[in-house]
């Protein structure tokens, strides 16, 4: 068992990326994913207030608040109700703040079609 | 640390954090994650390791630390299906193909007490130390993942796919 168990997982392998981004993280840049929970935070900068302007108070009713290092740049309003922002390390992110979703979404700029989909299904079975 | 010595740990021991990482998320993307923030902190660490089995098991005790905290986190990624992740790791036999699917359908508290006892080869009492439970803990888990994992298997070999 201990062999065919060793032979299989031996097959499981970190990515490239993975390996040169920790090479960068040491330098202090900051990884995308890792930035993920801070770049919600994001919802609390002055965009966010303008866009629960806008949409009447919806926004707001359904976030959560947080606060990010840094602040955020950029901030720009677009016509589909999504608010994009830059983040300290130049990375961007676009909130939807569409009233009609339950919570706020926040998408990776690299963020694939079937992962969208996927987050939306998951959102309209937990709405049910 | 030095520049050099990071990219040797980085390199030995990325794919092994990777494994242990996916025992617990089931997700590539996030496994990686995983490892690289262990080895990140491996880097920054203040004090000096004392030997090669101190670098390795710091970082597979970072590496499940995270792991718990990831757990916990709202942030997760969406996830492929097992199996679409389990073709593309390129397996030389049904044996090892129906191994892999049959231990990461075990529970993640089950998986990670073997995986750590047959690819790290540590024993209960380390397994233990790492997990942050008790001896009898780790040898009941261990006990019901075999008995799992011969239910499973053996299924498979009804099915004729092992």
């Amino acid at each position: 068992m201990k062999e065919l168990y060793k032979q299989t997982f031996s097959h499981l392998h970190a990515s490239g990326n993975a390996f040169q981004e920790a090479g960068q993280m040491k330098t202090g840049r900051i990884r995308k994913s890792l930035v993920i929970g801070a770049a919600a935070a994001a919802l609390m900068a002055t965009a966010a207030s303008a866009a629960n302007a806008a949409t009447d108070g919806a926004f707001f009713a359904h976030i959560l608040s947080f606060t990010i290092p840094g602040g955020v740049d950029n901030v720009s309003y677009n016509d589909d109700g999504t608010i994009t922002f830059q983040v300290e390390d130049g990375a961007y992110y676009t909130v939807t703040g569409n009233k009609d979703t339950d919570h706020a979404e926040l998408y990776f700029e690299d963020a694939t079609e079937d992962e969208i989909a996927a987050a939306e299904k998951n959102r309209s079975r937990s709405a049910e | 640390m030095d520049e050099a010595q990071f990219e040797d740990i980085a390199k030995r021991y990325r794919d092994r954090l990777f494994a242990i990482a996916f025992q617990y998320t089931k997700s590539a993307a996030d496994a990686d994650d995983m490892a690289q923030i262990a080895l990140i902190k491996c880097y920054h660490a203040e004090k000096p390791f004392e030997n090669e089995q101190h670098i390795r098991n710091w970082l597979i005790r970072v590496t499940v630390n995270e792991c718990k905290r990831y757990l916990v986190s709202p942030w997760r990624r969406y996830t492929a299906p097992i199996e679409d992740y389990a073709e593309t790791l390129g397996f030389e036999t049904p044996e090892q193909s129906s191994l892999f699917l049959a231990v990461m359908a075990l529970p993640q508290k089950y998986r990670v007490p073997i995986h750590l006892y047959y690819y790290e080869e540590y024993s209960v009492r380390e397994v233990a130390q790492i997990l942050g439970l008790r001896e009898s803990a780790v040898q009941t888990r261990l006990l019901r993942a075999r008995q799992k994992l011969k239910q499973t298997l053996e299924g498979f070999r009804d099915e004729g796919t092992l």
